[in-house]
């Protein structure tokens, strides 16, 4: 064997474990969870579908600011407070079913868009700060969203819907029940089990590899192998699906039990190949440009201030619309809190997917999605098995949220001063150079 | 007209709203008859069971770490360091003394790694600070409830760990307040605590004016001038990370008392914020501060504070609107400083 090629290979693999330590040591985590936790694997794989697709949205909004190298955008809380703003409203005047949330996120879209400019128009003048100020922003937002909910509603706002008001008249209840039409509308519409869904994706998959590979085959008159290689995965794959569900108990009742939202599961991927979409026009190669650095962008000719701005607007309105998709699944919110921790736990699951301050993407949402609920759904009970306590579970997901987002930051920073010093040390070393000439 | 003019230049603009909201709660405070000494009683305590917490911004921002947003780190350590004064019954002003020397052996321990990480991390310190603080007092939680505690006053008499809230009649409630207290008509002066206040903020008035002070300074408002002069900007702020922690444990020991318990579990989560916000109500920016404006901004801003909530359960008996204004002012008031911050540069 060549030893200089093996060298190659270990910096690599170093190079790649370095670069995803965080999913490496959350999917360590989440073994030892399942483990200890011992539950049913068809328990825990619908409890991920369920909350997959709930959540999802609200990561993927997450990452279009990441392209604009304004970091993890914790101002999304502030699009999950206009979508409550939008369902309180439509829950004031009693609109009901999916219509009633069509309007509910016709109603949050102006109004995440108008926060989502008055966010931009500051991060702009906290450039280099946009994570803190996002965070202080959720904040703030959380008093004068109190202030006009708690307070305002009532006697100012002429709300008067004994359904969701308080006996006195001032103030919005402290928890909202929707009722049956609303509670899990989108959900409801068409559900399938996840064999049937698993049958329709490998047809579709199929379908789609072997035209490709028949199209490209007339056309450049040879076998196009990257496409014959995944043909075969995905058959090898579905041959272990068909024996699992023909002979496998488990799976079957798995499957079973898992059931998908397809609705959800449209928007989930009409997101995604917005996203996609962005990413390929000329707007989203400027965001990128000025993710890069703001620099070169504005010497290339791009209004920085302006693209930024787009891409909070752009962030804020997709949470908006997960936070009504995590509402209407969940059927009753907290007033005053449902939108806290949105900003802290979709981060947290998009770096646990792999993604890190300066790169995000699908994968890295979706993965993250299913590792971090993973932890979610496993951690009270392996507290409970391990320590005698389901609370310390708990507390400890907190945590795990809470650490990997602080690991992430200190990660990025530290690759940037790692850098920085690099540089300066290479300047050092030409002016040396430089000065022996 | 010029003379009034630079004056409120001086004084500046955010400083003139918070004087302005607080003069408007003052006359509330007249209409609605509400009991004004007893107002003024509580101010005063407020101001001095906070005002050590917010001293702790002072060798941070003066050292070029910033505002120290990791300050649950510091309140941590004096936490730890009281529940063992409790654990080993320490009384009276005896009780507070032992927490807190043993708050500053844990400080200096925390304070100086986390000085460490803060060297490796220029730029994003604020964040990184905020999640390093999240994340010890969650798993602070989780150490609550497994520490090898066994006074039965503090523990939950059913179940595991430590209380949530510790109430401090059996030890030392209010032992720094009563001190030598006495009374002017009906409002009450705590003598001690105001002296204990008066001591921490001369010392660290000292501090800026003393060499390591000085050399501080200089290293945090240009670190590579003073690199220069011989001073190494790395090891200054970590003297201003450890300091800044030993003032947070100190503070929150202060606070405890003043209180008259300590809350554990996630309660330390947010006390970063309305310190950072009382230094900035004074005058402090994310770069230049000092005592005055420490001791200025924590007068306003824990005044406002305390004449609020009676002011706002007259006009609206249910809910806590004192504490929607707290959200929103200290909030807002970080938020002022760092847009200002790419400005300063």
């Amino acid at each position: 064997m060549n030893p200089k090629r093996t060298y190659k290979i270990g910096t690599e693999v170093k190079k790649w474990v370095t670069g995803n330590i965080v999913m490496l040591l959350f999917i360590t985590i989440c073994a030892i969870g399942i483990y200890f936790a011992a539950q049913p694997s068809s328990y825990i794989a619908s409890e991920i579908a369920i909350r997959l697709f709930r959540n999802l949205i609200l990561i993927l909004s997450l990452i279009i600011p990441v392209w604009a190298g304004m970091g993890l955008n914790f101002s999304i809380v502030l699009g999950a407070m206009a979508a409550q703003a939008g369902l309180i409203v439509i829950m004031n005047f009693d609109m009901k079913g999916i219509a009633g949330l069509v309007i509910a996120f016709a109603i949050s879209v102006p109004l995440a868009a108008g926060l989502g400019i008055l966010t931009g128009k500051l991060f702009n003048k906290t450039k280099g700060q946009e994570m803190i100020t996002g965070m202080i922003l959720g904040y703030f937002a959380k008093g004068v969203y109190e202030l006009i909910f708690m307070y305002l509603c009532g006697p100012v706002i002429p709300m008067d819907n004994p359904q969701i008001m308080l006996e006195s008249g001032v103030g919005i209840n402290g928890i909202i029940t929707m009722d049956a039409s609303l509670n899990g509308a989108v959900d409801k519409i068409w559900k399938l089990p996840l064999d049937k869904l698993l049958w329709i994706i490998f047809g579709v998959l199929t379908a789609f590899l072997v035209l490709r590979l028949v199209y490209g085959g007339v056309k450049r008159k040879q076998a196009d192998k990257k496409c014959l290689l995944l043909l075969g995965i995905d058959l090898l794959l579905f041959i272990i699906f068909v024996y699992a569900i023909k002979s496998l108990l488990s799976f079957q009742i798995l499957c079973m039990m898992t059931q998908v939202p397809m609705v959800t599961c449209f928007l989930v991927m009409i997101i995604c190949g917005f996203i996609v979409f962005l990413g390929r026009t000329k707007l989203g190669s400027d965001i990128k440009a000025v993710g890069q650095s703001i620099p070169i962008a504005q010497a290339a000719g791009i209004a920085v201030n302006k693209i930024r701005i787009i891409a909070v607007v752009i962030s804020t309105v997709i949470a908006a619309l997960g936070q009504i998709i995590y509402l209407q699944n969940l059927g009753t919110f907290t007033t005053y809190s449902a939108h806290e921790q949105i900003g802290t736990f979709s981060i947290a699951a998009l770096l646990v997917g792999g993604a890190s301050i300066k790169k995000a993407g699908i994968g890295h949402a979706i993965l993250g999605g299913v590792l971090f609920h993973l932890m979610f759904i496993v951690a009270p009970i392996a507290g409970k098995n391990i320590f005698n306590d389901a609370q310390i579970g708990e507390y400890f997901r907190v945590f795990a949220s809470y650490a990997v987002i602080a690991l992430a930051l200190v990660l990025h920073a530290w690759r940037i001063h790692v850098e920085e010093k690099r540089k300066t040390g290479a300047l050092v070393q030409i002016g040396k150079e430089a000065e022996v000439k | 007209m010029k003379k009034t003019k630079r004056y409120i230049q001086k004084l500046g603009v955010p400083r003139l709203i918070m004087l302005a909201f607080l003069m408007i709660l003052l006359i509330a405070v007249g209409i609605l008859h509400i009991p004004f000494t007893l107002t003024l009683s509580q101010c005063i305590v407020r101001v001095g069971i906070n005002i050590v917490l917010a001293l702790a911004m002072l060798p941070s921002i003066r050292s070029g770490i910033g505002m120290n947003f990791g300050l649950p780190l510091g309140i941590i350590c004096g936490l730890l360091a009281g529940m063992i004064s409790l654990e080993y019954n320490f009384t009276g002003l005896m009780g507070i003394l032992m927490a807190m020397l043993i708050s500053i052996i844990f400080s200096i321990i925390v304070g100086w790694l986390y000085g460490l990480l803060l060297n490796k991390v220029k730029g994003s310190e604020m964040m990184v600070g905020t999640y390093m603080g999240f994340s010890i007092v969650s798993l602070m939680c989780i150490a609550w409830m497994i520490l090898p505690f066994h006074n039965t006053g503090i523990r939950w008499p059913m179940g595991n760990g430590l209380r949530m809230t510790i109430t401090l009649e059996q030890w030392y409630d209010r032992a720094l307040n009563e001190l030598w207290m006495f009374k002017i008509g009906e409002v009450e002066i705590p003598t001690g605590l105001i002296l204990t206040c008066a001591v921490f903020c001369g010392v660290m008035w000292l501090f800026c004016r003393s060499r390591l002070g000085i050399r501080m300074l200089a290293a945090g408002s240009n670190p590579e001038f003073s690199k220069f002069s011989g001073i190494d900007a790395n090891r200054q702020r970590i003297i201003g990370s450890i300091l800044s922690t030993v003032l947070g444990g100190i503070g929150i020991i202060i606070y405890a008392q003043g209180f008259g318990f300590y809350q554990l579990y996630t309660a330390p989560l947010m006390m970063a914020f309305p310190a950072v916000a009382a230094v900035l109500i004074g005058g402090a920016t994310a770069s230049k501060i000092s005592v005055g404006n420490v001791v200025l901004g924590t007068l306003i801003f824990q005044s406002i504070l305390s004449v609020a909530a009676p002011v706002a359960s007259a006009i609206f008996p249910e809910g806590n609107l004192s504490e929607v204004f707290r959200t929103i002012i200290s909030n807002g008031i970080i938020l002022y400083a760092l847009s200002k911050i790419g400005r300063e540069e």
